[in-house]
């Protein structure tokens, strides 16, 4: 841990920031930045560094991973009172947060960082580049990009020779282009990134090489269209990488899964199947503990279409 | 029951130990267990136990067990 703070000054002042707003985070910071691999704190540290030199300050990234853990609290504090989202319909947070570029820009910033501190989501985005085939080219999809990270981590790791992200958030579709310009300023590999909703979206009939969609199914209606659809796009040898939450209340989250079978259940019922899956229970309990109080279980698959 | 005694209760349910004694200058520090998840269960069930609703700025300004046991009070 010492090390990691002398070494790397910008993830020292990050958690500094973090600290002196909220002194309870420790115990939960600092564990989770010591187990990070060499890799992941260069890789969390150039991620400030990118951030810094795009114009947001150290105390504004501070507020990003504050507003994550502020929001998510209320939102904890709400679900366990009602055993429900919040909202329900798209409608009712689409001005708020993925119309509003202030707040979805921030939002945005803090999930990035949660992928290096929340130990599922640290272990999810293991899973991801894990999982990632490494010599498959072809055409890489992803709904929902968000911040751009997996996007712009599958453009540095696969071997894919064509990539298109579809987000409904103006702001993602922004952060997406931005991250990939970053990384890649003399890309010659086609790339596009188009602001749609995905039900609606003009992308190719495919079948897709490979069909990436993070965090996405608890931010829709109805998220066994999308299954749907991401089946129609593949063809038997599409690698399908999804993730998503079971009672995991957060300010847009607006489809609840009470419980992992739920997931499967509908993944199967789309026509596709779970060929590896990671199940993480909340973090210090076991999973049947989880399920039993109803807390957050993150949930990620490498699907394939069926048979 | 006291305000202390029925906290000690729901205390050892939620952190599943059974030493943890509910006392004026207990707090979050102490108790290994008690992550802002566990402190939002705590929360609940003091509302249900106690029959009030406490805020979200009521909440996070609670340093310990004695604040909490005020508020209560003060509510109830
Ligand atoms: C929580 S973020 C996920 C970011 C990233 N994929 C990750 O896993 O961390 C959800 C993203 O899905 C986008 N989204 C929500 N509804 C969508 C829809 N109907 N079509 C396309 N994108 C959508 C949001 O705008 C946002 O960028």
């Amino acid at each position: 841990m010492t090390s990691i703070l002398s070494n790397t000054p910008h993830i020292a002042d990050f958690r500094q920031g973090i600290l002196d707003e909220n002194g309870m985070h420790q115990g939960f910071l600092d564990p989770a930045l010591a187990s990070l691999t060499e890799d992941e704190v260069r890789e969390l540290s150039d991620y400030i560094t990118y951030c810094l030199d795009g114009g947001v300050d150290m105390p504004e990234l501070v507020e990003c991973y504050r507003t994550i853990l502020d929001d998510t609290f209320q939102e904890q504090l709400n679900f366990m009172r009602t055993k429900a989202y919040r909202h329900s319909t798209f409608a009712e947070v689409a001005d708020s947060v993925y119309f509003n570029k202030e707040y979805m820009t921030r939002y945005m910033h803090g999930l990035a960082f949660t992928a290096f501190i929340w130990p599922n989501h640290v272990e999810m985005r293991r899973f991801f580049l894990k999982s990632l085939p490494r010599e498959k080219t072809g055409h890489y999809l992803e709904i929902g990009p968000g911040h751009g990270f997996y996007f712009m981590s599958a453009m540095k790791q696969g071997t894919f020779d064509r990539f298109t992200g579809v987000d409904i958030s103006k702001t993602s579709v922004e952060l997406t282009r931005k991250i990939v310009g970053h990384h890649f300023p003399k890309e010659n590999r086609p790339v596009e990134i188009m602001e749609s909703d995905f039900l609606q979206s003009t992308v190719s009939d495919g079948p897709f090489d490979a069909i990436v969609m993070g965090e996405v199914l608890e931010h829709v209606e109805r998220p066994q269209d999308f299954l749907a659809r991401i089946a129609g796009l593949a063809g038997p040898e599409t690698h399908i990488f999804i993730t998503t939450c079971v009672n995991a209340p957060a300010i847009d989250h607006i489809y609840l899964y009470r419980n992992p079978d739920e997931v499967t259940a509908m993944i199967n019922s789309a026509g596709l199947e779970v060929r590896e899956s990671y199940t993480g229970a909340y973090f210090g309990k076991s999973l049947e503990e989880s399920r039993r109080l109803n807390l957050p279980i993150n949930v990620a698959y490498v699907l394939e279409k069926a048979r | 029951m006291n305000t202390y005694d029925r906290l000690t209760e729901i205390f050892q349910e939620i952190f599943d130990n059974d030493d943890v004694v509910a006392t004026p200058e207990l707090s979050a520090h102490d108790v290994d267990e008690w992550d802002s998840l566990s402190h939002i269960r705590v929360i609940v069930t003091v509302e249900e136990a106690f029959g009030i609703r406490l805020s979200v700025s009521e909440i996070s300004n609670l340093t310990n067990v004695g604040e909490m046991v005020a508020l209560i009070e003060s509510k109830g």
